[in-house]
């Protein structure tokens, strides 16, 4: 075994909300920072677990820019106990948080190429890690498309960054729902109706997914449909996890954990993985 | 290699002096079948018995661990780690479940290394004992019928009333200089001893696999689709008691307890299992296993295949205890016989 360390693994180091948002009726969006100053220092697609003691632990995406430093943004689904408690929590409240953890989106690989994020619902949040760096240091890539689709438009998150991201050049974000209501003019239907919409260099693009388990069956056939290499298309799986250290067992797909060996694969490995997608 | 001899009265000397000084747990009697459990009498000790219902992996990691404790503290909360290194001797390891601690620490070594169970860990004496199989132990189908290494001192019953003992580490040399001062010197006689113990011992084995084990994780592997998982999957009643009796089985779950005015608290981890129905559920209710045939073929997979090709051996030990507390008589031996049969001529 390794040499000692100096702490658990399993030790969070506190941190407090500086914010939160409620842009939708399920989720929040809070600004967290440690209470040491120290920055999280994420890359784009990882995860922190975050504790609220006496409550418990969960895995949480991080939603900001790894450029940020200050801060770091989570957006949490109110979906069961913790991020029930979590909703109720204001700014000055104390969290633990460990991590950084789990693989990134390759953005120094994708650097010069087009760059096609696609995100499902709350796949948005993770995938924004992603949309921000890039669209931080837009001239460093080509044609950047930007696809989301959501149950109702009521769920559409980061509608703000969306229409931003939208007038920026060469960039194209188009978002479809499952269901529309009175607002809503966009398109309708699933998120692969809205490749009929774009023109992809199967050549010269690279893919970031992020979204339920049925959507990376359905996105990826299109991609694979249309040429795109494997080796180029990346997807965030979500698991249960306990720890986000590669112990607890929990969200081991065949050889791999998704704590440490994702949550983000590269299709091409994942498709050797018969429990993945 | 050096070998030793002490009588059983020279090790019920050791083992009372070792009391004085550690911790000591042994498996003892417990209604139909024995438990590794804390003793202060050595004559209650029955370090050759097979098949404890839990295997020792329980002392270094144990079924509720508290990993941190917590208070309130100025509007937030302080936590602090729980170590613990109570300097402590697991007497009566069998070479099964050697394997087994040795499959654990892979698990809990590596990039990051875990505080909690390594300082137990390394704070645990292994004082190994040779057995005889029952009818349920396949361990020379996987490799660990003797043990090489994992033990600080090693004991072999090859005469009534005596034992061969061999040194695994520093710490066992230094145990054996101090503790057992009633050994001798052996020499090529002792070593014959243990050989001949070790083919009585294979010879006394019943169940066995087919096919050479490193052969299993390809027939795993090309096994996924097969009809095995789904005929003993729709027995399987998802107890979890093969989670719970294996030696190499690691999973946990996390959970805080509260005292009840709400200022403190700890965290724990607790055993978990990869066969109960919601292991694999995530927040919003999807289960990316729900159905007892595929919990199945994830918990033999992880034995066979998966942590095979991670970390290099099998994490099926041979032990038995899955076969011996199935309700439903779902067997290692049978599934892996049935898979391999599957794939003859397929798979080299």
């Amino acid at each position: 075994m390794a040499a000692a360390v100096a702490q658990s693994l399993y030790l969070p180091e506190s941190a407090r909300i500086l914010s939160v948002e409620h842009p939708t009726e399920l989720e929040k969006v809070y600004k967290i920072a440690f209470d040491s100053g120290r920055p999280l220092g994420h890359g784009p697609g990882q995860f922190a677990q975050v504790s609220v003691f006496g409550i418990g632990e969960a895995p949480i995406s991080i939603s900001s820019s790894p450029n940020t430093r200050e801060h770091f943004e989570m957006t949490v689904r109110r979906v069961g106990m913790l991020t029930g408690i979590l909703h109720g929590m204001e700014p000055g409240a104390s969290l633990g948080v460990r991590g950084p953890f789990g693989t990134t989106f390759p953005i120094d690989e994708m650097r010069d190429h087009d760059v096609l994020m696609v995100a499902g619902g709350i796949g948005l949040p993770p995938l924004r890690s992603l949309i921000l760096p890039v669209m931080e240091d837009r001239g460093s890539f080509g044609k950047v498309t930007i696809m989301l689709g959501c149950k109702t438009p009521k769920e559409i998150l980061f509608s703000a960054d969306l229409a931003a991201w939208a007038g920026v050049p060469n960039t194209t974000v188009l978002t479809t729902v499952d269901r529309a209501d009175e607002t809503w003019t966009g398109n309708v239907g699933v998120v692969t109706t809205l490749f009929q919409k774009v023109e992809l260099d199967p050549r010269n693009t690279y893919v970031a997914i992020v979204g339920p388990p049925v959507m990376y069956k359905f996105v990826i056939m299109e991609l694979l449909t249309r040429s795109v290499p494997g080796e180029r298309i990346f997807m965030s799986l979500e698991r249960r996890m306990k720890c986000g250290v590669g112990k607890c067992g929990h969200c081991q797909i065949n050889q791999v954990c998704v704590c440490l060996d994702g949550p983000v694969f590269r299709y091409s490995e994942a498709r050797k993985l018969t429990e993945a997608i | 290699m050096e070998l030793y001899t002490i009588t059983e009265e020279g090790l019920a000397a050791a083992m009372t002096a070792l009391m004085a000084d550690y911790k000591v747990v042994a498996p003892v009697e417990k209604g139909p079948s024995h438990v590794f459990d804390e003793i202060t009498d050595w004559s209650l000790a029955r370090p050759l018995a097979v098949g404890t219902t839990l295997p020792p992996k329980k002392t270094v990691f144990p079924q509720r661990e508290v990993l941190l404790k917590f208070r309130a503290e100025g509007g937030g909360f302080e936590a602090e780690e729980v170590i613990d290194d109570t300097p402590t001797v697991m007497a009566g390891v069998h070479p099964c479940d050697i394997a087994g601690l040795r499959c654990i620490d892979h698990t809990f070594g590596g990039r990051y290394y875990d505080r909690n169970y390594g300082a137990r860990r390394r704070s645990t004496i292994v004082l190994g004992f040779d057995c005889m199989p029952d009818d349920y132990c396949f361990c020379a189908s996987v490799g660990a019928l003797s043990a090489e290494k994992g033990y600080d001192l090693f004991l072999t019953s090859t005469r009534p009333g005596g034992y061969v003992m061999r040194i695994g580490t520093k710490r066992g040399e230094e145990l054996l200089a101090r503790y057992f001062t009633a050994a001798s010197s052996g020499g090529v006689y002792e070593e014959s001893a243990i050989e001949d113990f070790e083919l009585r011992k294979r010879d006394a084995m019943k169940a066995a696999i087919d096919v050479p084990v490193e052969h299993l994780p390809a027939i795993y592997q090309a096994s996924m689709d097969s009809q095995v998982w789904r005929k003993w999957g729709d027995l399987c009643l998802s107890c979890g008691s093969c989670n719970l009796v294996c030696p190499t089985c690691y999973c946990f779950d996390v959970q805080d307890r509260v005292s009840l005015n709400g200022a403190e608290g700890t965290r724990s981890r607790v055993w978990d299992g990869c066969m109960l129905f919601d292991f694999a559920t995530v927040a919003g209710g999807h289960n990316f296993r729900p159905t007892p045939w595929q919990r199945l073929l994830h918990r033999h997979n992880r034995k066979f295949n998966y942590q095979y090709d991670r970390y290099g051996e099998p994490h099926c030990t041979g032990c038995g205890r899955c076969g011996r507390a199935c309700l439903v008589r779902i067997n290692m031996v049978t599934i892996a016989n049935e898979l391999a049969a599957e794939r003859r001529g397929e798979v080299a």
